[in-house]
């Protein structure tokens, strides 16, 4: 009945959802030693977990836990390196609706934690504050069966990004981090769908 | 359509957000660093991370400095430019250090005023006369302590002079003519100052002209 009613229906619906995709961020900091150069994560896997709940006819709203895993590099016009190796986790609360019924779009606001598994410079030896984010998304979505929905997303999101040690070494401000991750969903509905 | 409208300001507040950026401090090497005022520039490249340093067995408490040494000169870099460990086989080593006489006195270091000549180091190494210029072989620091001197001025002058030496294996081969610079040719403090790291971040970004030696195997 759900797939015979399209997306709309099925948000009527307890939702859980796995998200498989690759996430880019911008620049972390830029910097100038000699010459100027970049720190940033490489394109990184990004796996997601989300449950979401019907809120009136149209909207759902819930809670999603994604993270991602990369390289931490430095990039100049001559020279690159690895700082470390990056974990970005991104809880968030989602709300969703469904513009077409084979289109969604969504709002988030999160935070964002970097966890620097290996720490071989000092960005992060004083840990890194938990950022706000805030983010928006679509997704293309095709039902598959009565209970589940593939989809293909594509986020973006935004937070502010320092650590402790680059405010002790005399950078100020903040850099504005760019995020866009792209993938693929598989959502499975729980309980009755609504008349 | 409302929808859709709703989303526009909340897009367009992390656009206008993203206008804005962190501005990086300004890094300028305020002492020489190349070798004896040649232009010869020296420092350790990725591939050879960590750089590996043995210390004599019987150099008691300069070992404790130099692991000491080793970690603050490691927190100088923001990106991991730099790193050493301890190791315990001489032959696989960088950089040797050696203390004489024998087993100095132990203890920890104080706030005392420093006594100068309680100590001192020399580090040497020598490059390659053919072929691309490089280090022919692992640094060799010798650090000397005078007996006359007591315990706590010796492991003062200690502390002091191996992070000072340690700087020097870095491929910082000037002095700073700053007294309050760990690089001083006669260190009075016993970490590398805010002129000591932007230096030492100046010169890890500074092309090198003189290549490390051969790895030891």
């Amino acid at each position: 009945m759900a797939a015979a009613a399209g997306p709309a229906a099925g948000q009527s619906r307890t939702a859980v959802g796995l998200r498989v995709g690759v996430v880019g961020s911008s620049n972390l900091v830029r910097d100038s030693i000699v010459e100027a150069f970049a720190v940033r994560p490489q394109v990184a896997p990004m796996l997601g977990l989300r449950v979401t709940m019907p809120v009136g006819h149209r909207y759902a709203v819930g809670g999603q836990v994604a993270v991602s895993r990369s390289s931490l590099r430095t990039v100049g016009d001559t020279a690159s390196a690895t700082v470390t190796t990056l974990t970005v986790w991104a809880p968030s609360v989602v709300v969703r609706t469904s513009l077409r019924p084979w289109l969604a779009a969504e709002a988030r606001l999160g935070l964002l934690l970097y966890d620097a598994a290996e720490p071989q410079g000092t960005l992060f030896s004083d840990g890194a504050p938990v950022a706000p984010m805030l983010g928006v998304g679509v997704a293309l979505e095709r039902p598959l069966g009565t209970r589940y929905r593939a989809a293909l997303f594509l986020d973006y999101d935004a937070h502010r990004f320092t650590t402790t040690v680059l405010e002790a070494r005399g950078f100020t401000g903040a850099t504005i981090v760019h995020r866009v991750s792209v993938g693929l969903s598989l959502t499975r509905e729980f309980g009755h769908a609504a008349p | 359509m409302r929808r859709r409208r709703a989303l526009l300001p909340l897009l367009g507040a992390v656009v206008l957000a993203g206008c804005e950026g962190a501005v990086a401090p300004e890094r300028e090497a305020v002492y020489d660093f190349d070798l004896s005022g040649s232009g010869l520039v020296f420092h350790w490249t990725p591939d050879r991370l960590p750089v590996r340093y043995w210390v004599a067995p019987d150099a008691g408490v300069v070992r404790d400095f130099a692991a000491e040494g080793i970690r603050r000169w490691t927190h100088q870099f923001l990106y991991g430019e730099f790193r050493g460990t301890l190791v315990e086989d001489s032959s696989t080593a960088d950089v040797l250090i050696w203390v004489s006489p024998a087993s100095p006195p132990a203890g920890q270091p104080t706030d005392d005023p420093p006594a100068l000549a309680a100590c001192e180091g020399v580090t040497s190494n020598d490059t390659t006369a053919t072929g691309p210029r490089a280090l022919a072989g692992p640094f060799v620091v010798l650090i000397s302590w005078r007996s006359f001197y007591s315990d706590v001025d010796v492991v003062n002058c200690l502390e002091r002079v191996t992070t000072h030496e340690i700087g020097h294996t870095l491929g910082l081969f000037g002095h700073s003519p700053n007294e309050f610079d760990l690089m001083n040719g006669t260190p009075r403090v016993a970490s590398p100052s805010p002129t000591d790291r932007t230096t030492v971040e100046v010169l890890y970004g500074t092309a090198a002209s003189i290549l490390p030696p051969e790895a030891p195997q």
